[in-house]
């Protein structure tokens, strides 16, 4: 009873059974996953030489990339007025909008990217109101495209983007604005020299969170991309799934995560 | 850009003609331009305004002259904030209208309404330095980059806070972002300064200190200035005249002096000061003045004085009332000895210097207690 009364005294021994699991469940394999990927115990680079030698191989590493930093951008461009509309409401409502906005986040990532798959397919409620209504002869290929990609990515990632910036424009104090306006700042003027640099912090945060989910994303682009839009998670997974070499499996793997 | 116009126009006259054209086009001056404007600097004509079903302010007259140091005083709820919020153009009455140098300001918004205001909580941007924050209204009305940084300087200096232009709000004590804060109000010279609760979050010596700064900076820069204030204090040392507020309307308008003596109701005789109501004391009150109907006596407590019933009577008795009593309990306060005593169904507060010399009594001592008749105040019971 003393031993854990003294233990518990020092603050950082409390995060000693959280490490211990995450050491067990996330440290531990992947350090075997790196050493694997080195050819342990030879140690050798081969795997990532041979990772990078191939052109199709940096292409989905590019695209990887690519797909994430445009569907970030287009969060951050959807995600920024709506948290301001968040910030501004009166409390009441704000509780609406929030329970709006995680109500969705937290539903299943497959059923929202199946669900678009229902409202953009070929055979999809779009493309069957068009046809019905003769606007189209044949389905507008809506689907197994990087649009629809990104259509489905930006709107899994939007609640994570929202929610931190929220908290960061909460916590902007409302008398700066008004302090402002009172010193000759129109409208415009306001938001751009006074709000927007003291939410960036927010926008920061909601970026990196999304920029990081988006790069090992996997099920969305895989169910709503084509062939073309493979990203490297779904690279990973058919490598997988194809043949069982480890190593090859680990180096792209620490790739990504790098 | 017709702000910058405006400005460039107010610097040429400031040199010559010494008087001010605040950026809404009015003419503002001082004794220059005397006749061109009305006395009064800001005039509320029957203003209501409406918070959800509730009154926040209701039929509120009010007028502030020119250089005058108004402070509006008030507990929370009374509307006094409403009506700052009312001139500052944050928030716009529903009936009644407002003037400032004689002309209606419902249609200005408050971006041209000219005007330094502090916040109660300073609202510093924490992320530009104090050069940066002091700039702000300057660019805002297009100075240009070299007269900004010579003005900031020129501030910074009256205000005591040279060398630390390249500091973070965040890197500032209270006091001194208070001054910064202050600075800002005032840089770009406008007819008008507002405060909201300046003191409010600064310690005790801090706020003493301030509250001389404040006077002199007024003084000095002969700016019409109105504070909103809860703080008792804060109002009598700093103003020209106090406006007591409660639940909407004007209690009492005067100066310091004559509200602190002559307080026209028993709230506002409760909240400037002590005040003993004197309630069915058991005998009668004499006093100079008639008691009209629907009024109060009251006396405050440093008026009182108190001594042992050995002690020898005043002479004149003419003049004095006296009664006896035992002091139910005493309070050493510093400076002060404060008595409890019961008189009829009140307890009666009586202050006395520690100075006075006087041997303190104690608790269950009898005690005789003498006001000088004309101490006597009669206030209405409730508001008009």
């Amino acid at each position: 009873m003393n031993t854990l009364y003294r233990l518990g005294r020092m603050s950082i021994a409390l995060t000693f059974p959280a490490l211990a699991i995450l050491l067990a469940v996330l440290g531990i394999p992947a350090i075997l996953l790196f050493l694997t990927s080195l050819n342990a115990p030879v140690f050798s680079l081969t795997k990532y030489e041979a990772f990078f030698n191939r052109q199709a191989n940096v292409r989905v590493l590019l695209q990887t990339v690519e797909v994430s930093v445009i569907a970030t951008a287009m969060c951050v461009i959807i995600g920024y007025p709506t948290a301001y509309l968040f910030a501004a409401v009166s409390k009441g409502l704000r509780m609406v909008l929030l329970v709006l906005v995680i109500i969705p986040y937290l539903t299943s990532v497959l059923v929202r990217t199946y669900a678009w798959i229902v409202i953009v397919g070929d055979t999809g409620l779009i493309n069957n109101l068009l046809l019905r209504l003769e606007l189209i002869s044949n389905p507008v290929p809506l689907i197994y495209n990087r649009m629809a990609v990104y259509i489905g990515t930006v709107h899994i990632m939007l609640p994570v983007m929202v929610l931190p910036l929220v908290g960061v424009m909460l916590g902007i104090d409302k008398s700066l604005t008004a302090a402002a306006r009172s010193m000759g700042a129109r409208s415009f003027a306001t938001f751009w020299r006074g709000f927007l640099p003291l939410s960036l912090p927010g926008v920061r945060s909601g970026s990196l969170l999304v920029f990081v989910l988006c790069l090992g994303f996997y099920i969305t682009p895989a169910a709503l991309g084509g062939l073309g839009d493979a990203m490297l998670s779904t690279f990973i997974a058919a490598q997988v799934e194809s043949s069982f070499d480890l190593a090859r499996i680990a180096a792209s793997s620490f790739i990504l995560l790098g | 850009m017709p702000d910058v116009l405006a400005f460039n126009k107010r610097e040429q006259i400031d040199c010559s003609v010494n008087a001010r054209v605040n950026s809404f086009g009015a003419v503002a001056g001082n004794e220059a331009m005397e006749n061109d404007v009305p006395l009064a600097q800001i005039e509320f004509r029957s203003v209501t305004k409406t918070d959800g079903p509730v009154a926040a302010v209701k039929d509120l007259s009010l007028s502030v002259r020119r250089g005058e140091f108004l402070t509006i005083l008030g507990p929370s709820g009374s509307g006094k904030t409403t009506t700052l919020m009312l001139l500052t153009g944050f928030e716009s009455p529903n009936y009644g209208d407002i003037l400032i140098a004689g002309k209606s300001v419902a249609a200005v918004p408050s971006y041209r309404r000219d005007q330094g205001i502090v916040f109660q909580s300073y609202a510093l941007s924490p992320h530009l330095n104090v050069r940066r924050n002091l700039e702000f209204p300057l660019e805002m009305r297009g100075m240009r980059a070299v007269e900004r940084t010579a003005r900031v300087d020129s501030i910074l200096a009256r205000v005591h806070l040279d060398g630390l232009g390249d500091r973070m709000p965040s890197q500032l004590s209270g006091g001194q972002q208070q001054r910064v804060a202050l600075a800002r109000a005032l840089i770009a010279d406008p007819p008008i300064l507002l405060l909201d609760e300046p003191l409010g979050a600064l310690d005790r010596n801090l706020r003493e200190q301030t509250q001389t700064e404040i006077k002199s900076l007024h003084k000095e820069f002969g700016i019409t200035t109105v504070c909103v204030t809860h703080d008792q204090d804060e109002a009598l040392t700093l103003s020209d005249r106090i406006v007591v507020m409660r639940a909407g309307r004007i209690e009492q308008t005067n100066t310091p002096e004559a509200i602190y003596d002559r307080p026209a109701t028993q709230f506002v005789a409760k909240f400037l000061g002590e005040a003993n109501i004197l309630e069915n004391p058991g005998f009668t009150i004499k006093s100079e003045a008639a008691q009209r109907p629907g009024t109060v006596a009251m006396i405050r407590p440093e008026r009182i004085c108190i001594a042992t019933l050995d002690a020898p009577k005043r002479i004149d008795a003419e003049q004095y009332q006296s009664v006896t009593r035992i002091v139910d309990n005493m309070i050493y306060a510093g400076p002060l000895r404060k008595y409890h005593v019961r008189i009829g169904s009140t307890v009666l507060v009586v202050s006395e210097h520690v100075a006075s010399g006087r041997r303190a009594l104690q608790p269950a001592d009898g005690a005789r207690l003498e006001w000088l008749r004309s101490d006597i105040r009669f206030v209405a019971a409730q508001a008009p």
